[in-house]
C-alpha cells in the first residue's frame, strides 16, 4: 500500500513563495527602517526649524514691543509732556475741564501730541493725571470722569495698568483688551511722568494688535502649513492677538474655536512652559509646535507646522519605496516562475512519460537534454526503462517457459490419470479372478481339504482383499492431488458430526466414548477434504483407543490462534512412539501388522496431502502407552478460490 | 427380502429372466455365472464375449440368427472394457435401435471412474454397478440385483 502522499504547495508556488520573501523581506524592512528614520530626522529638522523662526519672532517681537516702550518713556521725559501736564491739571483744577483755559491749553497741545501718535505709531495717547483724570486724549473729548470712576463702570486694562504704574512707579504695559471690532485689540503702554522726582501724571500709550500682524503673517521657513499664532490670556480665557494663517478672523474672536490639545500648547506658552509638543491644532491636523513666551509682556507664541507636511517627504519616500515593492513583486514573481517553470516542466514531462510508460507504452523517452541534475535523472529514467524493456522480455520468456513445462505437467497428470484409472481397472480384473477361484476351491473342495489347505485358501482371500484396499487408497490418492474442490465456507462441527454418523456402527460396536468440545468454527477449506481428514483421524483414533485397557476415549476439539485454525483429535490407545512421528505419514507406511490392527497405513498419507494441499502443518504428540494427539492446521483467511497443490 | 421372492414364482409366473451378459473376460464370466447359479431366482444367461457378438445376439444376425434359440433378452448386463467395440459403442448403438432400445442395460464392470458412470447414464444406461473382488460380496450382490430387477422392478413382456 502506497503511503499517503501529503499535500504540499506545487513547485512554483513555492519558488514563488521562496523568493518573494527573499525579496521583499529586505526592502520591507529597508523600508519601515527609512521611513521612521527619515521621520525622526525630518521632525529634528523641522522642530530646528520651528525654533529658530520662534526665538527669532519672539525675539523681533519683544524689540518691537521695547522699541514701543521706549520711545514712550523719551517722550513721556520731554519737556513738553511735563508742562503740557503741569498746565492742564493746573488749568483743570483752577478752571475745571469744560473752562476756556482748559480748552485753549487742549488745542494748543492736541496737534503736538497727534503728530507724536501718528509718527509714533500709537493708536492713541492719552495724558492722565495723579488722580486718573484723562486730561488729554488724542482719540476725542477727554472723559469728564476719572478713571478711577471708569472702573465702576467698565473694566480697562488702561485703568490696571495705570494703578500699577502709579503704585510701581515705572513704566508698565497692559494685557490686551477687546478693540471696537472683531479682529482688534488694544493693550496700553503707561509710563509715568515726573517732575524732578515727582510723580505728575501717566502717560497712556494706545497699542493695537496690527503691528504685531506682519510677525504673525510672516510665514518665511514655515513652508505651506506652518504658522504663528500670538496670545495671551484675558479673563482666564486665551485670546489669539494675532490672526492664524488660515483663520483671518481668528483674532480677538470669542467664536473661534481651538482645540484642547491647541489650547493646551497656547495656555502652556503664555504661562511661560515654553517646548514643542505635538497636538491637534483647531484645523483637526496634526501639528508640531513649538512654544515661546515673552515673558515681559506675558504673551505666547506657538510656531506650528503640520506634522504631514513634515513628515511628507518621508512619506514619499515610504510611497516610492513601495511602489518600488509592488514593480519587485511583479518582477520576482515572474522570474519565480520562469524559474520554477524550468525545474517543474522537465519533472512534469517525465511524470507524464513514466505515467505512459506505466499504462504499457514501453516506447516512451523522456526528451529532456539539458546538463543538469534534471538531465541525469531524465537519462538514468531512460535508461531505466530501457532495462524494463529488457526484464519484460525477460518475464516473457519465463512465462513461456512456465506455461511450457504447466503443458507438459498437465500432460504428465493426465498421463498419471489413465495410468489410475489402467490401474484401477486393470489390476482389479485379475484379483478378482483369484478371490474368486480361490473361494470355488473352498466351495466346491471341501471335503477334500484339510484344515492347512482351508487355510491357505483363506490366506489367498485375505491377500486378494488387502489388494483391493491398496489399489482403492492409491486411486484416493492419486484423486485427492487431482481433483481440487474450489474452498468454501465450511461448518466445521456439523463436518465433524457427519463424520462421526458415518463410524457410528464403530464407535458403537467398541463402546468408545467420543467427546467432540464446542466451539468449532466456520472456515474456509476444500469441505469434502476435510472431511476425509476427519474420518481418517477419527477413524483411527476409535481403531487405536479400542485396545487399551479402561475405557477408550476419543476427543476431538478446535483451538484458535492468530494466523490459523488449529484441530486436534486424541485418543487414549496405545500411542506412538516419538521416533516414528515423521514417518507415520508415509504411504502405506504401517506401525502394526494386520492382525493387531487393520488399515493400508495410506490414510495418513492421504491426511497429510490435503492438509500440505491447504496449506496447513499436521504433526502428532504422544509417546508409546500414553495415547496420542493428531494436531493440524487451516490457515486463515484462505479465499474461496480452487487450492494449489 | 422376504422368503415369498425366492420360490421362483413372481410376476412372471414361473420364467425367470433372460439376461445376456456382455464381458470379454472368461474369468469375469465363470464368477458371474456362478454367483448367478447360487442365487434362488435362476435366471437364463446368455454370454457373448465382444461387443459386435452382443449385436448379432440382439440383431439375430451374425452366429445367432436362430431367434428361438437366440432370444431377445430382458436385461443385458455390459461390461466397459472390451477389445474392439468397448461397452460404450455397445450401449449407443442398442440405445438408437428401436427395437432394442427398450431393453434396460446394467453396465457391469470393473471400473468405478466418475467418467464412465456420467457416460453410462448419459448414453442411456439404466444402472451402473461396479463388480467386486471378493465373491462372497458378489453373490449378496446379485441377490439384490435379482430382488430388485425380478420382483421389484416391472419389466415390459418380452413376448408381445
Amino acid at each position: 500500500m502506497a503511503r499517503r502522499r501529503s499535500k504540499r504547495p506545487g513547485i512554483t508556488a513555492r519558488f514563488i513563495i521562496s523568493f518573494l520573501i527573499i525579496a521583499i523581506t529586505p526592502l520591507l524592512i529597508a523600508t519601515y527602517i527609512s521611513y521612521t528614520k527619515s521621520r525622526e530626522v525630518l521632525e529634528e529638522e523641522a522642530a530646528k526649524g520651528l525654533l529658530s523662526v520662534a526665538d527669532y519672532k519672539a525675539f523681533r517681537i519683544e524689540m518691537f514691543v521695547s522699541e514701543k516702550l521706549k520711545t514712550a518713556e523719551n517722550l513721556a521725559h520731554t519737556s513738553d509732556v511735563i508742562m503740557a501736564v503741569e498746565r492742564l491739571d493746573e488749568a483743570l483744577e483752577s478752571a475745571g475741564g469744560d473752562s476756556e483755559l482748559y480748552r485753549s491749553i487742549d488745542k494748543e497741545y492736541k496737534p503736538l501730541f497727534i503728530y507724536y501718535q501718528k509718527s509714533l505709531d500709537f493708536e492713541a495717547i492719552r495724558l492722565i493725571n495723579t488722580k486718573g483724570k484723562i486730561i488729554l486724549s488724542t482719540a476725542g473729548a477727554p472723559r469728564r470722569r476719572t478713571l478711577y470712576e471708569m472702573v465702576l463702570f467698565e473694566e480697562s486694562e488702561m485703568t490696571d495698568a495705570f494703578i500699577s504704574v502709579k503704585e510701581n512707579l515705572k513704566t508698565e504695559i497692559s494685557d490686551f483688551e477687546y478693540g471696537e471690532s472683531p479682529g482688534k485689540g488694544r493693550l496700553y503702554i503707561n509710563t509715568p511722568i515726573f517732575k524732578g522726582a515727582q510723580l505728575i501724571g501717566v502717560a497712556s500709550f494706545e497699542m493695537g494688535n496690527a503691528g504685531l500682524f506682519e510677525y504673525a503673517g510672516d510665514h518665511r521657513g514655515l513652508g505651506k502649513t506652518g504658522e504663528t499664532i500670538i496670545a495671551s490670556e484675558k479673563d482666564g480665557n486665551i485670546i489669539l492677538i494675532t490672526p492664524t494663517r488660515f483663520e483671518p478672523e481668528a483674532a480677538f474672536s470669542k467664536d473661534f474655536e481651538i482645540s484642547e490639545g491647541g489650547l493646551e500648547s497656547l495656555k502652556k506658552a503664555v504661562k511661560g512652559d515654553e517646548g514643542m509638543g505635538s497636538f491637534t491644532d483647531y484645523r483637526g491636523e496634526p501639528a508640531l509646535s513649538v512654544r515661546r513666551n515673552i515673558p515681559d509682556f506675558r504673551w505666547g507664541i506657538v510656531v506650528k507646522m503640520d506634522t504631514r507636511e513634515i513628515y511628507s517627504s518621508a512619506a514619499n519616500l515610504r510611497n516610492t519605496l513601495i511602489m518600488i515593492s509592488i514593480g519587485l513583486i511583479f518582477i520576482v514573481v515572474i522570474v519565480a516562475v520562469a524559474m520554477a517553470g524550468s525545474i517543474s516542466r522537465p519533472i512534469k514531462d517525465l511524470t507524464r512519460v513514466s505515467s505512459t510508460i506505466s499504462g504499457g507504452d514501453l516506447g516512451a523517452r523522456a526528451d529532456i537534454t539539458t546538463v543538469d541534475e534534471i538531465g541525469d535523472l531524465a537519462e538514468s529514467f531512460n535508461a531505466m526503462t530501457a532495462k524494463l524493456i529488457e526484464a519484460k522480455s525477460n518475464v516473457e520468456t519465463k512465462n513461456s517457459e512456465i506455461e511450457e513445462q504447466k503443458r507438459l505437467l498437465e500432460k504428465a497428470n493426465k498421463e498419471l490419470d489413465s495410468f489410475v484409472y489402467t490401474a484401477s481397472h486393470d489390476l482389479r480384473a485379475p484379483l478378482r479372478g483369484i478371490s474368486s477361484f480361490a473361494t470355488f476351491l473352498e466351495e466346491d473342495y471341501r471335503d477334500k481339504l484339510d484344515d492347512e489347505g482351508k487355510d491357505f485358501l483363506r490366506q489367498i482371500r485375505e491377500g486378494t482383499r488387502h489388494m483391493n484396499d491398496l489399489i482403492e487408497d492409491l486411486l484416493k490418492l492419486s484423486r485427492i492431488s487431482r481433483i481440487k474442490n474450489p474452498y468454501e465456507k465450511t461448518d466445521t462441527r456439523s463436518l465433524v458430526d457427519s463424520v462421526i454418523d458415518r463410524i457410528a456402527y464403530d464407535v458403537k460396536e467398541k463402546s468408545v466414548d467420543l467427546r467432540i468440545e464446542r466451539g468449532f468454527p466456520e472456515i474456509v477449506c476444500d469441505k469434502i477434504k476435510l472431511g476425509e481428514v476427519f474420518l481418517n483421524l477419527i477413524n483411527n483414533a476409535v481403531k487405536f483407543s479400542s485396545k487399551t485397557d479402561g475405557k477408550p476415549v476419543v476427543e476431538v476439539g478446535y483451538i484458535d490462534e492468530s494466523d490459523n485454525h488449529k484441530f486436534f483429535v486424541r485418543d487414549n490407545g496405545i500411542g506412538i512412539d516419538p521416533k516414528y512421528h515423521d514417518q507415520v505419514f508415509g504411504l502405506f507406511k504401517r506401525l502394526h501388522n494386520e492382525s493387531e490392527f487393520e488399515g493400508t497405513g495410506a490414510g495418513l498419507s492421504i491426511v497429510k496431502r490435503i492438509i500440505d494441499d491447504h496449506g496447513g502443518n499436521i504433526w502428532i504428540e504422544s509417546k508409546a502407552g500414553e495415547g496420542a494427539t493428531f494436531y493440524f492446521t487451516i490457515p486463515k483467511g484462505l479465499s474461496g478460490e480452487i487450492g494449489q497443490g | 427380502m422376504g422368503r415369498e421372492a425366492f420360490d421362483g414364482k413372481g410376476p412372471r409366473e414361473g420364467r425367470a429372466m433372460n439376461i445376456l451378459l456382455v464381458d470379454d473376460s472368461e474369468t469375469d464370466i465363470r464368477i458371474t455365472m456362478r454367483a448367478f447359479m447360487k442365487s434362488k431366482i435362476k435366471n437364463r444367461i446368455f454370454t457373448v464375449t465382444n461387443g459386435q457378438a452382443a449385436l448379432d445376439f440382439l440383431n439375430n444376425e451374425g452366429n445367432y440368427t436362430n431367434a428361438e434359440e437366440y432370444p431377445k433378452p430382458d436385461i443385458i448386463l455390459l461390461d466397459i472394457k472390451m477389445p474392439g467395440m468397448d461397452g460404450f459403442q455397445v450401449l449407443e448403438s442398442v440405445k438408437k435401435n428401436l427395437e432394442l432400445s427398450s431393453i434396460p442395460i446394467i453396465m457391469l464392470t470393473s471400473s468405478k471412474a466418475e467418467e464412465d458412470v456420467a457416460r453410462s447414464f448419459k448414453y442411456g444406461a439404466s444402472s451402473f454397478i461396479q463388480k467386486p473382488v471378493d465373491f462372497d460380496e458378489f453373490v449378496k450382490l446379485v441377490e439384490k440385483f435379482n430382488y430388485y430387477w425380478y420382483i421389484i422392478n416391472q419389466l415390459p413382456d418380452r413376448d408381445l
